[in-house]
């Protein structure tokens, strides 16, 4: 910490004007007209808040359960694996043969 | 709600006549000093002071220095006859009482009107309103040394221009 010298001491010594005292109410008053008026930074409804957030989740949800390549779904069915029309007709085959009599 | 207007109210007694001084060093001009000043306290109305202030001193002759930068910006390019009103010296301090003191204070007014406005208002800041260099160097955007080097030259040269007198009143 340096001391001031003399000099600096002098110049310190002296005293600023003081501001007039009516300055005070007008200023005050003003800022706090002008401070109420502001418009208050509101955010969106709560309805409105919680409706964007669930639909934020389902959309995050449904990218993350969903494969990024759609070969690697597991496609080892066997029943949605044949062609619909060879089911039934092994079926239709199946129902006309007596081999279910056979003991 | 009434808590915000005491703020302003503390605000107000500590710092108002400060930068008033402040935003009047930039302006010259009482009137747009006082508008200056009128505007910084609506802002403060306006949003709460943000927490954790290293000093609510340095944030306040912060806003104060950027509203006197935008104030000269606005101005532009001034008139000759304004630059000479300019130089005029403001009366600064309290004249009543000892008048060989009365005396200095207005030599000290004339020889800080003819300081460059950025070595006037280091002087300012540094002598009659007690901030720190640091604190400077925040409110003008100024390296510390520089803050420190523009007052030592201020200083200089108030020294050199006050000296007959100062050595005269010197008891």
């Amino acid at each position: 910490m340096i001391t001031p010298d003399p000099f600096e001491q002098k110049l310190s010594s002296l005293h600023p004007r003081a501001l007039p005292p009516e300055w005070r109410a007008e200023i005050l008053g003003r800022a706090a007209v002008a401070g109420a008026s502001q418009p208050r930074v509101k955010g969106p409804p709560r309805w409105l808040a919680w409706g964007w957030g669930a639909g934020i989740a389902a959309s995050l949800l449904l990218h993350f359960a969903t494969p990024e390549d759609p070969a690697s779904v597991d496609s080892t069915d066997h029943l949605t694996a044949l062609p619909r029309a060879d089911i039934i007709h092994a079926w239709l085959a199946y129902n006309h043969s007596d081999a279910y009599l056979q003991p | 709600m009434p808590d915000r207007r005491r703020q302003l109210e503390r605000l107000y007694d500590a710092h108002g006549a400060g930068l008033f001084r402040y935003l009047q060093g930039f302006v010259r001009c009482e009137a747009d000093a006082k508008d200056l000043l009128q505007e910084l306290f609506i802002r403060l109305a306006s949003q709460p002071l943000p927490g954790g202030l290293n000093s609510e001193r340095a944030f306040l002759w912060r806003i104060a220095h950027n509203l006197a930068v935008d104030w000269l910006r606005r101005r532009g390019t001034r008139d000759k006859a304004e630059t000479t009103l300019a130089a005029e010296p403001l009366q600064f301090f309290q004249t009543a009482g000892d008048p060989d003191a009365a005396e200095f204070a207005r030599h000290v007014e004339g020889a800080l009107a003819e300081l460059p406005l950025e070595q006037r208002s280091v002087a300012q800041m540094k002598l009659w309103d007690g901030l720190t260099f640091e604190e400077i160097a925040t409110v003008q955007g100024i390296p510390l040394n520089t803050a420190a080097s523009r007052y030592r030259y201020a200083l200089d040269k108030l020294r050199a221009r006050l000296r007959p007198l100062y050595e005269e009143i010197q008891p």
